[in-house]
């Protein structure tokens, strides 16, 4: 086999690539070209398309959310604040709670239970990786008119997929809200948000710096669900034909369902556990969530060495 | 006085059954699952929460685990032993109590404060409470119907082997109203509810669930144990 390496990539520029498929633009796709001055190799192309995502970089919500920055009366209190994985924020005698909301729209649009389930999944890992125990999550929803036939498809599949996840995992849903209004009919919003607790001292980040640092990539088992979530069910559009936009339509909806990852809260308890004695172990320098664009890129490293003992089970 | 606290892989409410030890004025001792050691405690809480994720049944597994294979023959050696929850599924499992856990009726996972009657004051898990005593504790559960089948039952009543009951009914389908029961020689209690959440009124419905916690410390002091 034939690897696309830097080298065939920088020698044959016509090669015609799938960008689209990987749900990059035709525009983003010219812009790699530019950056790199060649082609993406096979692998870049991947990379891009994931951190390109919608999901992973927030390409069109970045301008409304730099109107959130603090205040200096507020980023007194702030222990870690936006580009990190949650916000941390002081709440005096040397504690602090970290918390974070986030949406997961699309994957549970296609698959209510699993789409739901793992954007609970998801929220919880981000507030571990701040070096908090999570302790409680809530959930803040919008569908379109209850009586709507599509409603009914989505609803139920949400709030199981939410409390099953949420409960497996010990943790309490202590609130949440729930509002029907046309304007959400075919593009209801699943938003699960996650509070962790924590000392001053438990801050983690994810940047290590220093030589000889193992990189470890651990959690649940890889498999051919959940493959291309970012790239190609977050950032497609609701009403686009990627995502069969009628109801009844089984076609588009049914084919992106593989893109769907199936959540084991179970792993994700053992998870939990083992990061915190991890911490308590003080054996690490940094730590990232990587469910969404899971491979070693998310370390962005500028000289790193990996070995996989065993490949992700396809 | 030592009372061990078992975590399985998937326990959740070890951190609370320690804390209810605490509170009762005794030292919780982490018991892990892999461990064939109970570190010479003098009586185990068996958790709730869903050890093995419940995989094939809910206590299926953990039953097997290596602390287990230290536990079944001290349990049968008059060991106090208190299950809750999956805990209460895993005794059954491990057959140390009769009869079994299923889904509950109505198939919905329950969530609730209940109102129980304490009907045997007579282990050392209930002897700080009165016969006939209403308590107020939480229950949460998907499979918390008790089931056995009429001989069993009839002979858990005849022999005053039912500890606890739903004062209201069981909201779970439980059989004959069945919250917890005893095995034979009254070491073993198995519970459906969660007393170790109810030992404070700030975090709790009630603090009657301490009730649990207090009798086997002042079983054991009074055994000179």
């Amino acid at each position: 086999m034939n690897m696309d390496t830097v080298e065939v990539a920088a020698q044959t520029p016509e090669v015609q690539q799938p960008y689209k498929e990987l749900g990059l633009t035709e525009d983003e796709y010219q812009k790699i070209r530019d950056i790199l001055g060649r082609r993406p190799t096979a692998a870049e192309l991947a990379l891009y398309s994931v951190m390109w995502s919608e999901h992973c970089s927030y390409k069109s919500s970045k301008v409304h959310l730099r109107n959130l920055a603090p205040n200096e009366d507020q980023a007194r209190y702030l222990l870690a604040g936006i580009g990190a994985n949650a916000g941390v924020i002081d709440i005096g005698q040397g504690y602090a709670v970290t918390f974070k909301i986030e949406s997961h729209n699309h994957p549970s649009f296609v698959e209510p239970h699993q789409g739901a389930a793992t954007g609970i999944g998801g929220i919880v890992r981000d507030i571990l990786a701040m070096g908090a125990r999570p302790i409680a999550v809530m959930d803040a929803l919008r569908f379109g008119p209850a009586d709507a036939h599509d409603t009914a498809r989505v609803l139920p599949g949400v709030v199981s997929g939410i409390s099953f996840y949420g409960n497996c995992l010990g943790l309490p849903n202590i609130g949440g809200e729930l509002a029907f209004d046309p304007s959400y009919v075919g593009n209801p919003l699943v938003n699960a948000l996650c509070v962790g607790l924590m000392r001053h001292d438990d801050l983690k980040s994810a940047v290590a710096t220093g030589t000889g640092n193992k990189v470890v990539l651990f959690g649940s088992r890889t498999g051919p669900d959940g493959v291309g979530g970012a790239s190609v069910l977050a950032s497609a559009t609701f009403g686009g034909a990627e995502l069969g936009s009628t109801a009844g339509e089984g076609g588009g909806r049914a084919s992106k369902r593989p893109s769907v990852q199936v959540g084991d809260p179970f792993m994700e308890k053992l998870l939990v556990e083992c990061c915190l004695e991890l911490y308590a172990a003080d054996i690490i320098e940094g730590i990232q969530p990587a469910a969404t664009a899971a491979c070693p890129w998310t370390w962005t490293p500028s000289r790193c060495a990996t070995r996989t003992s065993r490949p992700p089970r396809s | 006085m030592r009372i061990g606290v078992v975590t399985f892989p998937g326990s959740l409410d070890d951190t609370d059954a320690a804390r209810a030890v605490r509170y009762a004025g005794a030292e919780p001792v982490g018991l892990w699952h892999a461990d064939r050691d109970l570190r010479g405690v003098d009586a185990v809480v068996l958790p709730g929460g869903f050890s093995y994720g419940d995989y094939l049944r809910c206590g299926a597994i953990a039953r097997f685990s290596p602390v287990m294979g230290e536990l079944i023959p001290a349990a049968q050696a008059g060991l106090p032993v208190l299950g809750i929850c999956n805990g209460f599924q895993i005794l059954c499992e491990a057959h140390l109590l009769p009869g079994a856990l299923t889904r509950n009726a109505g198939l919905r996972f329950i969530h609730a404060d209940v109102r129980l009657t304490v009907t045997n004051a007579t282990t050392p898990w209930t002897a700080g409470f009165a016969d006939g005593q209403r308590l107020t504790v939480p229950i949460k559960n998907g499979e918390g119907a008790f089931v056995a089948d009429e001989a069993t039952l009839d002979e858990l009543e005849r022999t005053g082997r039912v500890v606890v009951r739903y004062s209201d009914g069981a909201p779970n389908g439980s059989s004959r109203d069945i919250a917890g029961i005893r095995n034979e020689a009254g070491n073993v209690v198995g519970l459906m509810p969660h007393p170790e959440h109810a030992i404070d009124a700030l975090t709790g419905p009630s603090a009657d669930g301490l009730g649990f916690f207090t009798s086997i410390v002042g079983a054991l002091t009074g055994a000179g144990a």
